[in-house]
């Protein structure tokens, strides 16, 4: 048995990695540094993991070992890994336990969320391990830390180094409007100033211009613009067309191409065309419908648009 | 899909130790006729091409390739060596060719040469005594061929792979392996480029293993194009499958190919190394004496619970009951979308009202869209469930009845699960993944994981603009909401929001059909681990990173933004990406192409 998992709806780049791990904290019932110390089966369906806790997060109930259900047919890629030190976001099973005749004794038990990046490797230190404070940071902001501090200390990591823990950071400020509330002036310069800048790291950067875009910074649809051609990673033209849309609506259109004209470069036009036709408004439709259907930049941006006319224009040109 | 890294031998020396065995114990037979070359134990001349303009003189050159790879004599090649068409001479050639290639010489031609480039055909004679093959043998014979005029460079065979698999997969790439495959029905590909055209009838296709065809054994080293059925063969590259009248023995084999231009010159060989195996019917993962196809019924009918939204900090959260209400949960989640409304417009298609043409379009754009992802395998999906019953099994014998099954509902047992399947090596059962109780794990595909998840922040996210303008939470109107939806559905009104209609119903039916093409994937053994002919590469998450047991991630073989359908995870835009597929090696199993295990 198989499991497929969601990652997030938001960043996708091919560089991206699937990496769900703020999901898995804030799911899980329990969230804890352990070591897999054991694994017997229950029967041929079902195998328990005996998993040694190193440092309780939030959750585990004063145990000293937890025991993580796990399914032995079935290829869960969320999965005690033998003899490893990893961070587990575990969800309570206590009732599967209880109808599989499990003694009480053995527990707590527990079966592992399925967000993907959700049991990260690590550290010899846990205390120390920077995903283990990230786990510690979330869990002590839903338990009295104040939102400015939880939201300065997500806004550092956003602006951070940690390639990995940087974006959940960006991507749960973005989902936590709640927190980054609590973000000053400068903090917010600094966060629009590296979505814009960000050259390298594209699912950072796309995860950064989600937020400015959610927080609806002064001016954050032309900061982004800036970057078309610049960075020509189609899923960033694609994010700047939709952060158009939900900012500016079908004037969004009216900016892009504004700025179309403008445009120097066949790369800056390409993904100024490109981010065009992912607002998917229809004054994008009809800018796009009015352009030279020959021109490749031009099919690409309408099929981008992915609306019916859009694709049969595709089509027609193509015959 | 043709790569573009050619084969390194290196990297299969007991294949090519075997290759090596079955040349010299077929040389050991004395060989045999058949095909199109001369025997195939001794080198032939493939193409030949005379450089230089107008009538040939004393001091042009000409260009002879051969059938693999020769060792010259050091004498010079003269009329004596090779048998020319009527009244052509190569002159008196004095000086021993020359070896540019592996498999060619260049050779000076002689005072009183004479022939016509275009007509005059030349083949090696029963006297040649300068031209020999690594093992010794001196070329005889072969069928003649055209002297062409040189346009100066020879063809380059880039690339050659079995099934279009790309060569990370293949067993040419750092993941190591080596494809496994039926005796017949995989395709030969083979990726070349050239300067002018290339002659596609005087392609070479042999193994290194004599083959059995509809015209006897054709010996290791003939020939076996004539034997290969063309499914393309153009001047950028060519594929030949394999017709089940044309068998290979089990083993090892490599396939050499060898191509040349419309001016008569001949590439250097290429190769690709494989095993050919006895496709039993246990390995087999669509054998058709039980069943003709492998057919999956999508059942839309489980209810188990409803749903409701509430209001979060920037979006909705979708909060789940364990309550049946008497309607599919799957519908339920259309509800809660707004791709259908609580007062339908009525009769909108016959009796349909606008809720039921909505779903009638999600489906038919589901089926669609699996069948594009499930091309040419054996595999067929329905909304009608078959004949036959699992009864209290999960499994039964692939022989039982005709069918697996997959539920497509709401919520997951676990939080983050897109989907849940029954893996089935080769493909061995029938699978009923509609089960709500697997030892503790419901199965199916669940909606409400990416409905609850998309509607969180951020409000740019895709997913929040394709349906947000439907979705009651967020104050949209939900299709059938407006009096006018009726022929927008219909596409006898065009405007705005028919285009979001449509949109917003191809995407979800776009997402779900990745998502069931990938559950349905592990019911039919994808992704086994291990190196072919073990596994399909599932689990290398050394060679394609991110990776995990029973999945493979192949971001570089990908454009941007779409994925392998059989990746650990998946994001919404990445699923509805039009380029989004099985990776070439997972089609390829599908397709019974190639199998794994033993």
């Amino acid at each position: 048995m198989r499991t497929l998992l969601l990652t997030s709806l938001f960043a996708l780049s091919p560089f991206a990695v699937a990496q769900d791990l703020r999901r898995g904290l804030t799911d899980a019932d329990a969230v804890l540094v352990g070591r897999q110390v054991g694994k017997q089966a229950h029967d041929e369906d079902v195998a328990l993991h005996r998993v040694q806790l190193l440092l309780d997060v939030r959750g585990g109930r004063g145990a000293t070992t937890v025991t993580v259900l796990d399914w032995p047919k079935l290829s869960l890629h969320q999965r005690p890994s033998p003899r490893q030190t990893r961070l587990y976001c575990l969800a309570d099973a206590t009732a599967t336990a209880q109808r599989l005749g499990l003694p009480a004794a053995d527990g707590p038990y527990f079966k592992m969320v399925g967000w993907a990046g959700s049991n990260p490797l690590v550290g010899v230190e846990p205390a120390k391990d920077p995903f283990v404070l990230f786990a510690q940071m979330l869990a002590a902001g839903d338990n009295g830390t104040s939102p400015t501090t939880t939201a300065a200390a997500l806004c550092k990591l956003a602006l951070g180094q940690e390639p990995v823990l940087r974006l959940e950071a960006t991507r749960y400020l973005t989902e936590r409007p709640d927190l980054r509330s609590h973000l000053n002036q400068l903090e917010w310069t600094q966060l629009l100033s590296r979505a814009s800048g960000e050259v390298d790291d594209l699912p950072h950067k796309i995860a950064l211009a989600e937020l400015c875009g959610e927080q609806r910074l002064d001016g954050v649809f032309d900061a982004l613009m800036i970057s078309l051609g610049q960075v020509t990673d189609a899923e960033y033209a694609r994010t700047v067309g939709r952060i158009g849309k939900a900012l500016h609506g079908e004037q969004s259109s009216g900016k892009l191409t504004e700025r179309l004209r403008a445009a120097a470069q066949a790369a800056d036009r390409e993904a100024l065309l490109l981010a065009l036709g992912a607002s998917n408004t229809q004054s994008a439709l009809d800018a796009l419908l009015a352009m030279d259907g020959q021109d490749a930049a031009v099919e690409a941006a309408l099929r981008e648009h992915r609306s019916p006319r859009a694709r049969d224009a595709v089509a027609k040109k193509r015959k | 899909m043709i790569g573009t890294r050619r084969p390194s031998p290196e990297r299969f020396p007991l294949v090519l130790a075997a290759a090596a065995l079955a040349l010299l114990s077929a040389a050991g037979c004395g060989g045999g006729g058949g095909g199109g070359g001369g025997g195939g134990l001794a080198p032939t001349i493939t193409s030949a091409a005379f450089v230089g303009g107008g009538a040939p003189a004393v001091g042009n050159v000409l260009l002879l390739t051969f059938s693999e790879a020769i060792v010259l004599s050091g004498s010079a090649l003269t009329n004596d060596d090779v048998v020319l068409s009527a009244g052509a001479s190569l002159g008196s050639v004095t000086a021993p060719p020359t070896q540019p290639a592996t498999n060619t010489l260049s050779l000076l031609l002689g005072t009183g040469v004479s022939f016509v480039p275009g007509t005059t055909t030349i083949a090696l004679g029963p006297g040649n005594d300068v031209v020999r093959n690594s093992l010794g043998r001196l070329g005889t014979g072969g069928t003649p061929v055209v002297i062409g005029t040189s346009d100066g460079l020879r063809p380059t065979i880039t690339n050659v792979t079995i099934a279009a698999i790309d060569d990370a997969l293949n067993g040419t790439g750092p993941a190591g392996g080596t494809l496994q495959l039926p005796p017949n029905g995989f395709t030969i590909d083979v990726a070349y480029n050239d300067n002018s055209a290339i002659a596609v009838d005087s392609t070479r296709i042999t193994a290194s293993v004599a083959v059995a065809t509809s015209a006897g054994t054709i010996n290791a080293g003939d020939n076996l194009r004539p034997f290969l059925t063309t499914v393309r063969a153009d001047n950028t590259g060519a594929s030949y499958r394999v017709p089940t009248t044309t068998t290979f023995p089990n083993g090892p084999v490599t396939l050499t190919a060898l191509v040349t231009d419309i001016s008569g010159l001949g590439s250097t060989p290429s190769t690709f190394a494989a095993a050919v195996a006895t496709f039993r019917n246990e390995l087999r993962p669509f054998e058709t004496n039980a069943n003709a196809s492998q057919i999956w019924f999508l059942d839309f009918s489980r209810d188990v619970e409803q749903f409701a939204t509430s209001a979060i900090t920037g979006g909705l959260s979708v909060d789940v009951t364990q309550t049946a209400n008497g309607r599919a949960d799957f519908v339920d989640l259309l509800f809660i979308l707004g791709l259908a409304a609580t007062s339908p417009l009525p009769n909108v298609q016959g009796n349909r009202d606008s809720n039921e043409v909505t779903q009638d379009l999600f489906k038919q754009a589901l089926l669609v869209r699996l069948g594009e992802l499930y091309a040419g395998c054996n595999v067929q999906f329905t909304l009608t469930q078959p004949a036959g019953n699992f009864g209290t099994s999960a499994s039964v014998a692939y022989s039982s009845f005709g069918f697996s099954r997959i539920a497509i509902g709401g919520a997951p047992s676990s939080p983050g699960v897109l989907g849940v399947a029954i893996f089935d090596d080769n493909n061995a059962t029938q699978n009923d993944n509609t089960r709500l109780d697997f030892s503790g794990t419901r199965l199916g595909i669940f909606l409400q994981t990416i409905v609850d998840s998309g509607f969180g922040p951020p409000a740019s996210s895709l997913f929040r603009q394709t349906f947000a303008p439907f979705t009651p939470g967020f104050g949209g109107t939900p299709i059938g909401g407006n009096s006018q939806d009726g022929q927008r559905l219909l596409g006898t009104l065009t405007d705005g929001r028919s285009d979001a209609i449509a949109t917003a119903i191809t995407d979800l039916a776009h997402f779900c059909a990745v998502v069931t093409a990938h559950e349905c994937g592990h019911s039919m053994g994808l992704v086994q681990n291990g190196a072919m002919p073990t596994g399909l590469y599932g689990n290398d998450s050394t060679n394609f990173p991110g990776s995990s047991d029973g999945h493979i991630r192949n971001t570089a073989l990908f454009p941007a933004g779409s994925t392998n359908v059989m990746s650990p995870s998946l994001s919404y835009t990445a699923a509805i990406n039009a380029s989004t597929a099985f990776n070439s090696l997972n089609l390829a199993y599908l397709r019974e192409q190639v199998f794994y295990g033993n």
